[in-house]
């Protein structure tokens, strides 16, 4: 059995309400990481962080004063923060880029990379000072297999793949890894995936397929790898 | 080679130097009608007369003040275009930011964000704009040309370039995603990523990274040059040569690509 070391490590789930997020988040409480959840939505923490045994932490999507200040209030709440999660790409409304408005193009730079960046920078100099930290960037494999229809997402999620390897060669001497996973489809808690010829695997990932990823590279058994972008799609990106 | 491009309609973004100037020059040679914006009244002007002595007989030369973070003025410079022009078949997008010594240098917790959204709107943006305003003039017409020049951060990424890499790498995406959305309408989208070309605002990089190393500018220089297969920089010419290429009818089948024009220097494939 591989020992990941998981346990008494403390993280902040940056979109950890819902989603992938919440699934990386219940993965790692389940190993003793006590962990905290960041979101805009205050009433979909309040239900999903008592299940879990994490605290919740409201922040709105995008904008500094919330995040640096949740970020101080998981530091201070959990004593530390060694793993953080960030689970919150844009979500835009489908459309061809001759149909989308400007909001949409500042949403994707705003939230989704300078809403990560602003998260690394606030919780990773406590990393840097224990020596020790993971921090994992989740986005949508649309960066490196762009939707014509939803460009937002894809040049946003390409940039935060980008400025992951960035980051991670700063961070990388402090023994900070930073880290980027791009994931498929994947089915709710509950949910059989139907099939899918579209995807290799012949259908979605299950949650614990994404989590088990997320639990090796937040642990002492992934101390070297930094600066990846790793996809979990069941074999469906094109190209190398 | 005979790019074919004669009598066609192509505006140059930040195509009163460097890059973008050599690119509309190309253009003008090759008998496009060419309009240029930029920021700067006096350079526009004086690249204006250049380009019109260059330019192939009946070639028509058009500049204007343009700012990419300003959408109606984007919308305003290619309605002038289309006046005098007639349409548009070309876009390169080009206008940069990159003046800015805030575009290297800040690492991870230096980051200023209002300068990072800047990059971001007047770079990014300001392509997505641009593209946007051009876009139904060339799906009418059922042909059309956009390159995004966008630099070697987007492949490369770089703890100092934590704005430049993150947009040059969606100005990748953007490509791809436009080339899938509107290659049914004739249109083919591309980026190019210019490496060391010696257009004078790498020297602000040089010298971060000759203060961060403790050796001289032009140390820095042959230090930097080293790592270039070809062992010099680029000049303007060989972009916008590149550029023109991709923009032509000899291109008709490429789409969605980058190309690399940097000697050599990237280490991805």
């Amino acid at each position: 059995m591989l020992d990941l070391g998981l346990a008494a490590k403390r993280a902040l789930v940056n979109g950890g309400g819902q989603g992938l997020g919440l699934v990386a988040a219940r993965a790692l409480a389940s190993q003793g990481v006590a962990v905290a959840l960041v979101g805009p939505d205050e009433r979909a923490l309040d239900r999903v962080a008592p299940e879990i045994g994490a605290l919740a932490v409201p922040a709105g999507a995008g904008r500094r004063g919330p995040i640096d200040g949740a970020v101080r209030e998981g530091e201070r709440a959990l004593g530390g923060i060694d793993i953080l999660i960030n689970a919150a790409p844009v979500v835009t409304a489908p459309a061809p880029l001759h149909e989308i408005d400007d909001v949409d193009w500042e949403r994707a730079g705003a939230e989704h990379v300078l809403g990560y960046l602003r998260f690394m920078r606030a919780a990773t100099p406590g990393m840097r000072a224990r020596r020790h930290g993971r921090v994992l960037n989740v986005t949508g494999v649309i960066g490196r297999n762009p939707d014509p229809r939803r460009l937002p997402e894809s040049t946003a999620a390409i940039a935060v793949l980008n400025l992951t390897k960035a980051v991670a060669d700063e961070l990388a001497p402090d023994g900070v890894t930073v880290n980027a996973l791009s994931p498929g489809e994947f089915t709710g808690p509950d949910g059989e995936g139907a099939a899918d010829e579209a995807i290799p695997a012949g259908r979605p990932g299950t949650p614990g397929e994404f989590s088990d990823l997320v639990l090796f590279l937040c642990s002492e058994r992934a101390a070297y790898v930094t600066g990846a972008s790793i996809t979990v799609d069941g074999g469906r990106s094109r190209g190398i | 080679m005979d790019l074919g491009i004669a009598g066609r309609v192509a505006i140059v973004s930040g195509g009163s130097r460097g890059i973008g100037y050599a690119a509309a020059e190309v253009l003008a040679e090759e008998g496009c009608h060419v309009a240029v914006c930029a920021l700067d009244p006096g350079r526009l002007a004086a690249a204006r007369s250049r380009l019109a002595a260059r330019a192939a007989p009946g070639a028509g030369v058009h500049a204007g003040r343009c700012d990419l973070r300003d959408a109606a003025a984007i919308e305003g410079f290619v309605a002038e275009v289309v006046d005098r022009f007639g349409g548009v078949d070309i876009l390169v997008n080009n206008a940069s930011p990159t003046d800015s010594p805030s575009m290297w240098g800040p690492v991870l917790d230096e980051v200023d964000d209002e300068e990072w959204l800047e990059t971001w709107r007047a770079k990014f943006i300001g392509y997505v704009r641009f593209s946007r305003a051009v876009l139904p003039h060339m799906r009418r017409s059922g042909w059309g040309r956009i390159v995004h020049v966008s630099g070697m951060g987007g492949r490369g990424p770089n703890r100092r370039y934590l704005a430049g890499g993150p947009v040059h790498a969606a100005l990748l995406a953007l490509a791809k995603g436009m080339a899938d959305e509107y290659g049914p309408d004739g249109v083919l989208v591309t980026a190019l990523s210019p490496g060391p070309i010696d257009t004078g605002h790498h020297g602000v990089i040089l010298e971060a990274q000759a203060r961060e190393a403790g050796i001289s500018s032009s140390e820095a220089r042959d230090r930097f040059v080293a790592a270039v297969p070809l062992r010099r920089y680029g000049t303007p010419r060989e972009a916008g040569e590149a550029i023109a290429y991709l923009c032509s009818e000899r291109a008709g089948f490429v789409t969605g690509v980058e190309l690399l024009v940097d000697g050599g220097r990237s280490r991805s494939f």
